[in-house]
């Protein structure tokens, strides 16, 4: 039934070939994007060639899935767009702000610098690390969250779709 | 546009360090001891995995790593992995792997279930050194709390370096320790 929802979806964009070109930029420019940032939890915020070496097997799945609904995503909302049906714009930027914020905040400086500079304001800083630890600890539970969001904007997208041909 | 964001991205984590401390500036600490490259380490004190009472002194003449870590953190974990599997190539410099004190402010397992489950291994290694900081040496080499810092100490006690994520610096700890 969902799957139904997106092949019927991907059967109407696909038939223009400019379709199939964004999906793939997306989808490429998307899992390069997660792989080299889904690591930085284990290089303490690090983004670079090292993300490669540093990258699970989990968050290449995560990866991949996450970049494949993208990568449906842009183009069925292109396509919807050009033909004026409104999307929700409120799951697919969750999802993908859900997925890429763990990694960048865990066990990096990010958190602390910020409680450091809002130390002068207010004792926050116990605050903060405990942030930090719950991302960390949960960090597979929010990316499968940001992955389920990210599947459920696909799916209104699609449906959003098949209903502007009519 | 994402593809220069990605490039923007890749390069900066190339070529600017993001992690905790910076390579040449040590993190600020207590207003009485001051962390600086190229000056003598702090001395302080810490309580091994066997219950025994060491200060860093008692490694004079002998490179070190001095790691603070909190037992959720994921880098460290990593950290725990690489430093193991690598440990040949460390020449023998001791490390010292301490759960910071409080733990960076979030439970996790205790130092001895960190090391079993993680870095098995390194338990046995006779250059390891496993144990709980005190509140005194937290607030001197980490007051900021970070999850996952290191200092790099020469034989002279002379601190060297400072950055966090080992798994992720390996190189640079490897130099050290063979330099």
């Amino acid at each position: 039934m969902v799957l139904q929802h997106i092949k019927d979806a991907a059967q109407i964009v696909f038939s223009s070939k400019k379709y199939i070109i964004m999906a793939v930029v997306s989808f490429i420019a998307f899992f390069l994007l997660y792989i080299f940032t889904l690591p930085a939890t284990y290089a303490g915020g690090r983004i670079g060639l090292i993300s490669l070496r540093l990258l699970t097997p989990l968050q290449g799945i995560f990866s991949f899935f996450m970049a494949l609904f993208i990568s449906l995503i842009v183009p069925f909302t292109v396509y919807g767009f050009k033909r004026g049906v409104k999307g929700n714009k409120a799951s697919k930027t969750g999802g993908f702000l859900v997925s890429i914020l763990p990694p960048l905040l865990c066990c990096s400086p990010l958190l602390p610098t910020l409680a450091a500079t809002l130390g002068a304001l207010s004792p926050v800083f116990g605050f903060t690390s405990g942030v930090q630890g719950f991302i960390a600890t949960n960090e597979t539970y929010i990316l499968l969250g940001a992955t389920l969001l990210l599947g459920y904007a696909l799916l209104q997208t699609a449906k959003s779709t098949k209903q502007c041909i009519c | 546009m994402i593809l220069g964001f990605i490039a923007i991205l890749v390069v900066s984590g190339c070529t600017s360090n993001t992690t905790p401390p910076s390579t040449s500036k040590p993190p600020s600490t207590s207003n009485s001891v001051v962390l600086q490259l190229g000056a003598p380490a702090p001395d302080t004190t810490f309580t091994t995995i066997d219950g025994k009472e060491k200060k860093l002194s008692d490694y004079r003449g002998e490179k070190v790593m001095f790691w603070y870590f909190a037992t959720w953190c994921p880098s460290c974990i990593k950290a725990a992995e690489v430093l193991e599997q690598n440990n040949d190539k460390l020449n023998g410099m001791k490390v010292i792997a301490l759960k910071t004190y409080g733990n960076a402010g979030y439970n996790g397992p205790t130092i001895s279930e960190f090391g079993q489950k993680y870095s098995p291994n390194a338990l046995n290694y006779d250059n390891w050194v496993w144990g709980d900081a005190s509140q005194q040496a937290t607030s001197t080499y980490n007051s900021q709390n970070y999850p996952d810092i290191y200092f790099l100490i020469d034989e002279n006690g002379i601190l060297r370096g400072v950055d966090g994520a080992p798994a992720a610096t390996l190189n640079k700890i490897v130099n050290f320790a063979q330099g």
